[in-house]
């Protein structure tokens, strides 16, 4: 066999990560506008969000499909003009519903910016709702759903929602098929009047806009006068179910996906990054305790993984995997065994700095460009937090000790603060 | 324009560089010329398993990822079935730890009983998860095996079936390595923050000392051109009836690649395409309708499909796709259309080159499939696209023999 060199070569910490500065306007009305400039090629990316998510809605259905209705006809055009109109131009448009906002976004040359931004200025202030478009849009939305149905995953994780929030809670509460029947289109054209104007915009631009791009934005959002109307929802705490684990039995399944969790809080409780870190060793990247354990060790599954996602007025913790259906209970214990593992045996300081090392890589690629840039940016906009907190992580990350790591997996990963949800075999 | 440079080292490693200051990270890609098509009939989804194998670290680095997590990398892998592609993105400052680690796995790999054991289980359920227990998940294995007499393009990449990742023996995996494991038969990519200069440098030091490998020309069995139209129809526990048609159509390398792709665009590229605004929104005969074309470096299939709406009958949703194919052979598309389709490109091509992870792996790409130059004449190719030559590809590829039909249908349960 050849000579290879078989030492590893010399690697450098990475200290620091170089955010992208953000520029802060306002238009005439005081529409706040966030800026990213970077980037080589001339392309732009515009987040235009309004305070018109599911939860200002109230009912499954409504938010996302007042959105997408947008898109299907205007006073002056046809749903087809429109789209004729963004795919000449070789532009993309879509809208997104979150739980507390709608963003719609915009990608497209830079040259084109001006003709894309009237046509969405026409479909925020003037679409038109046409019953027709209506009608087939929520076919084929019902025709989705149905799909979906079929699949555990998403059995599993609409259950998992219920479980962990409550099905009336608005962080709880699941599309079912009865939702189809109680929407209007009177109800969507009301919820389009109360929430969309461009007064309520925020605006959040990453790429190479140009120089003229304050200017767009002030003919097409900044006209409108500013009124002061931020009126919050109001979301109750979580009213987790008490009822530990609950299978649900799919015919035909050769699979069981599987949903463990727990309530928990957002990005400013102290314990938020610390938990991110604990996540993080425990099924955040592919080296993973849970990945490492149920997938290379037990071979039960293709992937497993978790997260900590924060929720403007919650938080969530949950496991997620599809493990073949005959070792579901297998695959549950081995879920179990690391939570033990990290609340009583110390993590080791190889396995700790390398999981540090890992996070400030990804930190590095999460901030590389400013497209990603700035739908971080966009997503602490939402916690009224800015990159401090990521330079709180960073911080967190370098100082943190097994012991401190060991505690919170004590405080934080009791198994009775646990739900299971089971959907399959 | 996408600035590389180029080099090649004695053991016939082709290396490819492109230098991205915009980044402070950078992407290794190193790409195989092997693919699910290099696989034995009798053993299937070989490939892929070896993919997985290729974690399952060496008698110098027990474990493949750690190292690359330590320096704050990631790192992940895909088969087709031409292709097998391995990429690490990390911090271009630790940039030699990502070669460390390719040039030693290319060098040899610790064949071990209980890693192929518990990746062929992890193999089996992605099976499962990706295929079998996804509704409308076995299309691939179903189509490609009506489309396909002879050529391997017959069985994805995931296998054929089951049994054979469970019979996969190590025997079968170390021959599978020395066979087509070699830096005569791999690119290596490199895109980002980088001088490449010190890419050569970095490339003879890790792989210079790997010896050329004796890898068997490949001769794969033509496919006889398709004389009549097939047709199979399953019965499946799902929602609602879908429909696929597949014509045997080329090679990414062929000169009418271009109209090929256009043609696809033309039918469904964007909300304003034909097939969504008649089938979808005018005709209200599906919820859903796709048109792509594979792209693969033997000939390979333009792809129709469509998920019917509730109370449409197959017969009038066929027959409505084949009048949406008909009007492609007998009208060439307007300039304004054709013209649409070529800015959609354009943009999507300048798009591309955003991300270094994208621009790596598509540099190694086209080296493999013979010269790294042809990633700057593409746009220009598709520019030079004519009407005319979107109506002679339709008319070439959309006859009744070269179809091949595939009705998915709800069992009585499922309906």
């Amino acid at each position: 066999m050849a000579q290879t060199i078989d030492k590893a070569p010399e690697f450098r910490n990475i200290e620091k990560i170089d955010f992208l500065p953000v520029e802060q306007y306002k238009l005439n009305n005081k529409v706040p506008v966030s800026m990213l400039r970077a980037g080589s090629q001339d392309v732009t990316k515009i987040d235009i969000e309004f305070p018109a998510g599911a939860i200002q809605a109230g009912m499954p259905l409504i938010a996302s499909t007042t959105a997408n209705l947008m898109l299907e006809g205007t006073e002056n055009k046809l749903s087809v003009e429109i789209s004729e109109k963004t795919d000449f131009l070789g532009a993309y448009l879509n809208s997104q519903t979150y739980h507390h906002h709608t963003v719609f976004t915009i990608l497209c040359l830079t040259r084109h910016l001006p003709e894309m931004l009237d046509l969405v200025n026409e479909i925020i202030t003037r679409p038109s709702f046409p019953g027709h478009e209506y009608d087939l849009y929520l076919q084929k939305k019902y025709e989705e759903f149905s799909l979906e149905n079929e699949k555990i995953k998403t059995i599993a994780s609409r259950n998992f929602g219920e479980t962990i929030f409550g099905a009336e809670h608005p962080y709880g509460r699941q599309l079912n098929a009865e939702h189809f029947k109680l929407i209007s289109l009177e109800q969507v054209r009301k919820f389009h009047q109360d929430h969309y104007r461009p007064e309520m915009a925020r605006i959040f631009v990453a790429g190479q806009p140009g120089d003229d791009i304050i200017s767009l934005l002030n003919r097409h959002f900044g006209q409108s006068p500013h009124q002061h109307h931020e009126t919050d929802a109001i979301v109750p705490p979580p009213a987790t179910s008490s009822e530990k684990i609950k299978n649900i039995k799919k015919e035909g399944a050769m699979q069981t996906a599987l949903r463990i969790g727990r309530p928990l809080f957002n990005n400013h409780h102290p314990d938020f990054i610390p938990l991110q870190i604990l996540n993080t060793i425990l099924g955040g990247y592919f080296g993973s305790r849970l990945m490492t354990s149920v997938r290379e060790e037990k071979g039960l599954t293709y992937g497993i993984g978790s997260v900590i996602m924060p929720l403007k007025y919650s938080g969530l913790w949950v496991i997620s995997s599809e493990v073949a259906g005959e070792s579901r209970d297998k695959a549950i214990e081995a879920i179990f065994e690391e939570f033990s593992k990290l609340q009583n045996d110390p993590i080791s300081e190889e396995e700790l700095s390398m999981v540090k090392r890992y996070m400030m890589g990804e930190l590095l690629r999460n901030f590389d460009g400013p497209f990603s840039t700035a739908d971080i940016y966009r997503t602490l906009q939402e916690y009224k937090m800015d990159f401090e907190f990521y330079e709180n992580m960073i911080t967190t990350i370098r100082k943190i000790s097994t012991e401190e790591l060991r505690k919170l997996a004590v405080k934080y990963l009791q198994p009775e603060d646990f739900r299971i949800v089971t959907a399959g075999m | 324009m996408i600035e590389y440079y180029k080099h090649t080292l004695p053991n016939g490693l082709r290396i490819v560089v492109h230098p991205d200051n915009t980044t402070p990270m950078v992407a290794v890609n190193l790409l195989y010329d092997v693919g699910a098509r290099d696989e034995d009939p009798d053993k299937t989804g070989f490939a892929h398993l070896f993919e997985h194998l290729m974690f399952g670290g060496t008698r110098n680095i027990p474990s493949y990822d750690g190292p690359v997590q330590n320096v704050g990398g990631e790192n992940n892998a895909w088969t087709s079935n031409d292709f097998t592609n391995y990429y690490v993105t990390l911090p271009a400052v630790n940039i030699e730890t990502a070669f460390w680690l390719e040039a030693d796995r290319m060098n040899e790999l610790d064949f071990s009983e209980r890693s192929l054991e518990v990746q062929r289980k992890v193999v089996i359920e992605e099976f499962k998860q990706r295929y079998l227990n996804q509704p409308y998940g076995d299309i691939p294995l179903l189509i490609r095996d009506l489309a396909y007499k002879v050529h391997p393009y017959r069985w994805p990449t995931i296998g054929k079936e089951i049994s054979h990742i469970e019979n996969a023996s190590l025997e079968d995996v170390k021959g599978f390595f020395y066979k087509h494991y070699a830096p005569n038969n791999a690119v290596l990519s490199v895109a980002g923050d980088v001088d490449p200069e010190k890419v050569f440098q970095l490339a003879e030091k890790w792989f210079g000392a790997i010896p050329r490998r004796n890898v068997p020309v490949r001769n794969l069995p033509r496919e006889p051109k398709q004389q009549e139209a097939r047709h199979l129809t399953v019965e499946r526990d799902v929602p609602s009836p879908f429909l696929q048609m597949v014509f045997h159509n080329g090679s990414r390398t062929d000169a009418d690649f271009y109209a090929n792709d256009l043609l696809s665009d033309i039918l469904s590229n964007g909300p304003s395409a034909r097939m969504f605004q008649s089938l979808i929104k005018e005709q209200r005969l599906f919820s859903d309708v796709n048109a792509y074309i594979a792209g693969d470096r033997d000939p390979g299939l333009f792809t129709i499909t469509g998920r019917l709406m509730p109370g449409i009958t197959m017969k009038d949703a066929e027959a409505a796709i084949k009048k949406e194919l008909h009007l492609l052979t007998t009208e060439k598309p307007t300039e304004y259309e054709l013209q649409k389709v070529k800015n959609k490109i354009e943009s999507n091509l300048i798009f591309g080159e955003i991300h270094y992870l994208n621009k790596a792996m598509n540099l190694a790409q086209f080296e493999l499939l013979g010269d790294v130059e042809q990633i700057n004449k593409e746009p220009e190719l598709y520019r030079s696209v004519k009407s005319d030559d979107i109506r002679n590809v339709a008319r070439k590829i959309f006859t009744e023999e070269n179809c091949s039909t595939l009705y998915y249908l709800p069992t009585e349960k499922g309906r």
